[in-house]
């Protein structure tokens, strides 16, 4: 019976990583294919994860609230039924994949959270045992050594932790594992777990104060016998460990995550190796500069140039791409990599934060503009997940389309009279037929006929890519902000079709149950405003679509027919284009198509769709 | 006069290489900013440091080249030198940069208070001044007070006959007997100068090498130049006792060998430096320093207190203005709201000794110790032809590479102008270049730069103007 190592699958276009929001199995649980395991939430959508095939859970490899990246192993499975023993022995491979490099005591960083603890788990403490003595009781009652207790890195390209709530004050005394702070990052917000039993000795930063990875949050006094122990596990735990007992489908594979030497001296020292961790990396200062004011991580790119160079444009591509810092090639190693190198080697251990993109809502915009004044009252929303992604897309869009919007009124007075007849049939069968679905009919051809609206530009080829397939997106407007599932192959669809496809998907997004499939791929996008208000809108175009379009709001007005003044339904619709593409005429000649449609929908009955 | 306290953005505290630089950006960036100085502007580095000392150093080697010129035919009659208008004329110089920078905030809009800060609180700053005080409300604070001489309990500072480089610097004339307590640049660099002008130099060093930190092979080097002038060193020593008389003093010196007694007219103290922090009151901005008070900051130069930073002598070694100056240019566009962070590859810095060190990135013994093979290559200036030509034969430039990938990792030059050679490399190891393309990049014939290139081809196995045995 075979070990599956479960990998965090592609989720979707441009998703690099997911958030583990939460768990639907332990280890140990019997699941059946399909069964939902793990729900994941990633800058687009959260979705859900189901199990390959029928089995028992071995191991989980990421703890709620950790950040994976696509392609890393989550869970391992155990095909069939009961728990064979000796297969999972071989998958569960230890934890620090311990470093090629030859890394001294220190270097074992533990993956982050492979572990069973679900609380403490993500954040690999960093106590470094300290010299000096403590401040606190040396003399009787057996001496505290002094640890110094650093951010530990919480996720792959998180650079900083704003502490958000100290759980612990000076001289309160803490148990291994205690919950004693919470770190909340661009990512998540993780509480961090004591890495000993001891007393807090000295709180260094106060909440609300934003800490670079690897600058000391606190001090511990460790119970000598503590502090050694926590020194001795500083090399890498034999991970082989469940082979022995295995029988039981071993519980938790993992070893605790134990701490190990995350860097904590003393910055002012090194101030000037602040990249020690990319030395490796053969790219200009200029070139770091930009990267950095993108918030790609430089480090992890392959750069195009001669032996691995990172040029200007590889960082650009990898920012448009959006999946920059965390999409290269075992983007789980690199970072892990980076990380504990430094560490490892005293005279330069301080570099890590400096090292990586100090913020990442850089990401969502390009040279970022300087922070907005400080005004009294002010709330600080942070930057994450869908919005983040939706802030990057829209920057990146206005910052590569051309746009220009072209806006056409379009009688539907026969339209309202269509819908209204197909409604009542459509509802006897639990289907209810809005306008989308005669929006799409009419635009399907007019997309045939003008293919340059169905299209992409790939600038590094000076190639515009004509889609075959029609994808439609169509924008839902959710709690966690504007999601877009595509309609796939809208060609040769019927009404009744389109209509239930469009209402899955559009209940998926709403409740936060997109599924992989259901975004990503599309050709051309439809925006509907106009059920809230307004004449027309402006849409920003959905890159490396072309083309978008906005639906406005049907409104009976005065209108002129043959001369007399009659009340007609009137809608607004609202074409953007990248003039890159496409030209202004071209869209017209699109839009007379779609009104031709539309103001006399028999026509979509000639239409071979 | 402390009513109504002056409003900034920004406070920069200090105005050396770090805080000026700083003060000019954070104007750029259309920061309000207020530069508090309680000594003179352009701190040690303008006024006692590397300016100074560089004018004092190129007089004495010229003294040195012309009395030394009669190799070249040249024979000079009746010399006079007077270190009184040496000094004068130095001081024009500092005055003339001094002057340039203040010129420079009034154009920006920076305004200067003068007086010592101290922070009430992490946003009121009081500055004590013999005209009174001001209080100034401000954002931000950037803290760049710079580090002073270091001083020794026996040895009491007193201006007259035991001084700081900063007395050292103004002196008239150049003392018969001149002792250095402490090898390191400040005393290495001051007591050459002083032997150039004339007077007899020892130096006491309580380690077991000068200039601590250098890689040995450039120390030696100039080792041979401080015997070449006659300066006794005495490592691993320490002046035992003192005497004071009319005329001088009389030093009892501690060596392995034994005790040794010297005359010393002046005693010039240079055994390091001490962070300007305690009178800044740091407790109140929540500002944390380390255990010998230099300010802790991050990568990104920000301090415990997230709307304060702090750059250059004050955060800690290595003590360089180029350092101070490029912290002071990232931490401006830090507290602007940029995205950026100090990311520099590699800090080179020169020593202005007879010869002159410059080094950038690692060296050999720490290439090895981060796990690296590397390949190593040196080249020395008495097979270049613009080095025997301006009599300065002495030295070599050593390149460490990457044994895997061929990347510069380190350059460490001992040699006349090495100071002006070390950019080459430091471009390079920022570049990423390997050490083929600094051998392939064509060196203009005949420079001192050609050494770079030549140590290049060594590293590759096929210098052409060294023997190199085949492999």
């Amino acid at each position: 019976m075979a070990t599956i190592d479960f990998k965090l699958p592609d989720i979707g276009e441009g998703v690099a990583e997911g958030e583990i929001t939460s768990w639907k199995v332990k280890a140990g649980d019997v699941v059946t294919e399909d069964q939902i395991m793990v729900e994941v939430m990633t800058d687009k959508a959260t979705v859900e994860i189901g199990s390959p095939v029928d089995g028992t859970i071995v191991e989980l490899r990421a703890a709620e609230g950790e950040t994976v990246p696509v392609g890393e192993t989550i869970i391992v499975l155990q095909e069939g039924a009961g728990g064979d023993a000796a297969a999972p022995a071989a998958s569960s491979k230890p934890a620090p994949a311990a470093s090629t490099k030859p890394a001294p005591a220190a270097s074992s960083k533990p993956a982050p959270a492979a572990s069973s603890k679900p609380a403490a788990a993500a954040p690999a403490a960093a106590p470094e045992p300290v010299a000096a003595a403590s401040a606190a009781g040396d003399g009787a009652g057996g001496s505290l050594e002094a640890i110094n207790f650093a951010l530990p890195d919480i996720g792959e390209g998180v650079a900083e932790g704003e502490v958000t709530r100290w759980m612990v004050k000076a001289g309160d005394a803490v148990t291994e594992d205690q919950p004693i702070v919470e770190v909340m990052t661009d990512k998540a917000t993780v509480e961090i777990g004591s890495p000993v039993d001891g007393q807090v000795l000295e709180i260094l930063h106060p909440e609300g104060a934003v800490v670079p990875v690897g600058d000391i949050l606190l001090v511990l006094g460790a119970h000598s016998a503590a502090a050694t122990a926590v020194g001795a596990q500083d090399a890498p735990e034999p991970a082989a460990e469940p082979a022995t007992k295995a029988t039981a489908p071993a519980p938790q594979a993992a070893p605790q995550p134990v701490a190990a030497g995350v860097a904590t001296a003393n910055l002012s020292d090194t101030g000037l190796s602040t990249s020690a961790g990319d030395r490796r990396v053969r790219a200009a200062p200029a070139t770091r500069r930009l990267a950095r004011e993108l918030g790609v991580e430089v480090a992890l790119l392959e750069g195009s140039g001669p032996r691995g160079r990172v040029t200007n444009d590889d960082v650009r591509r990898a920012q448009a791409t959006g999946g920059a810092p965390v999409a290269a090639p075992a983007p789980a190693a690199a970072p892990a990599a980076a990380a504990p190198a430094p560490a490892a080697k005293a005279p330069r251990p301080a570099t890590k934060p400096a090292a990586r993109p100090a913020a990442a809502p850089a990401r969502a915009a390009p040279a970022a503009a300087a922070a907005p004044a400080a005004l009294e009252g002010d709330e600080r929303i942070p930057l994450r997940g869908l919005r983040k992604r939706i802030a990057s897309q829209m920057r990146l869009s206005k910052d590569t389309a051309a746009h220009f919007t072209y806006v056409e009124e379009i009688d539907v007075t026969e339209l309202v009279k269509l819908r209204k007849a197909a409604k009542r049939k459509a509802q006897a069968s639990g289907v209810n037929i809005t306008y989308m679905p005669f929006l799409m009919k009419a635009i399907v051809p007019a997309l045939r006929e003008f293919p340059l609206l169905n299209a992409s530009l790939d600038e590094q080829a000076g190639e515009v890519v004509l889609r075959k397939d029609i994808n439609l997106g169509i924008a839902v407007d959710t709690d966690a902000g504007l999601i877009v599932p595509v309609v796939r192959a809208v060609d040769g669809k019927s009404l009744m079709q389109l209509s239930s496809e469009m209402a899955e998907l559009a209940d998926r997004a709403r409740a936060g149950k997109t599924r992989p499939d259901d975004i990503g791929g599309g050709t051309f996008t439809i925006t509907n405003a106009g059920n809230i208000g307004g004449m027309f809108a402006t849409p920003i175009i959905n890159v490396p679509e072309v083309a978008i379009i906005g639906v406005h709001a049907i409104r009976q007005r005065p209108w002129v027919v043959e001369g007399e003044i009659v009340v007609r339904d009137i809608m607004l619709l609202s074409l953007s284009l990248d003039h890159r593409v496409v030209d202004g005429a071209v869209g017209a000649r699109f839009m007379n198509r779609v009104k031709e449609l539309l103001e006399s929908p028999a026509l979509l009955l000639l239409e071979d769709i | 006069m402390a009513d109504t306290p002056k409003q900034a953005d920004v406070v920069v505290i200090g105005t050396g290489p770090g805080g000026y630089v700083a003060a000019i950006r954070l104007a750029q960036l259309g920061k309000r900013v207020i530069a508090v100085e309680r000594e003179a502007i352009g701190g040690v580095c303008l006024n006692w440091g590397c300016i100074p000392s560089k004018a004092m150093i190129s007089a004495s080697t010229l003294v040195e080249t012309i009395h030394g010129a009669s190799i070249m035919g040249i024979d000079v009659k009746d010399m006079h030198v007077d270190v009184g208008r040496m000094k004068a004329w130095k001081d024009t110089i500092v005055k003339r940069l001094t002057g340039g920078i203040a010129e420079l905030f009034k154009r920006n809009g920076v305004e200067m208070v003068a007086g010592d800060a101290r922070f009430e609180s992490a946003d009121t700053l009081r500055v004590k001044s013999s005209s009174g005080d001001v209080v100034i409300k401000t954002k931000q604070v950037l803290i760049a007070t710079g580090a002073r001489p270091r001083e020794l309990p026996n040895l009491e500072v007193d201006g007259e006959r035991i001084l700081t480089s900063k007395e050292a610097l103004d002196l008239t004339q150049a003392p018969q007997n001149f002792l250095v307590v402490g090898g390191g640049i400040v005393g290495c660099e001051i007591g050459t100068y002083m032997a150039k002008l004339g007077s007899k130099v020892t130096i006491v060093e309580l380690a077991d090498s000068l200039l601590a930190g250098t890689d040995p092979e450039l120390t030696k080097v100039v080792q041979r130049g401080l015997k070449k002038r006659k300066i006794d060193v005495h490592l691993q020593s320490k002046v035992s006792h003192l005497e004071h008389k009319r005329q001088g003093m009389e030093c009892v010196i501690a060596t392995p060998k034994g005790d040794v007694t010297v005359p010393a007219d002046k005693i010039l103290v240079a055994i390091g430096f001490l962070p300007n922090t305690e009178t800044l009151n740091l407790e109140a901005a929540g500002v944390e320093t380390d255990g010998r008070g230099h300010v802790r900051v991050d990568g990104r130069l920000m301090t415990s207190n997230p709307n304060i930073a702090a750059i250059g002598d004050v955060i800690g070694p290595p003590y360089l203005a180029h350092k101070a100056s490029k912290e002071g240019m990232v931490a401006a566009e830090v507290l602007a709201g940029k995205q950026v962070a100090l990311d520099v590859r590699a800090m080179p810095a020169a020593i202005f000794t007879d010869p002159e060190i410059a080094t950038v990135g690692l060296t050999e013994e720490q290439a090895k110790a981060e796990g690296r093979k590397v390949r190593v290559g040196s080249f020395p200036f008495a097979a270049n032809g613009r080095a025997l030509s301006t009599t300065h034969s002495d030295g070599f430039v050593k390149f460490i590479a990457d044994a895997d990938d061929d990347t510069l990792l380190g350059c460490h030059i001992v040699g006349h102008e090495a100071s002006n050679l070390i950019s080459e490399a430091a471009l390079a190891i920022e570049m990423g270049a390997t050490v083929e393309d600094i051998g392939l990049t064509v060196h203009p014939h005949p420079t001192l730069s050609e050494t770079l290139m030549e140590a290049a081809h060594v590293v590759e196995g096929h210098a052409v103007h060294i023997y190199q045995p085949k492999k």
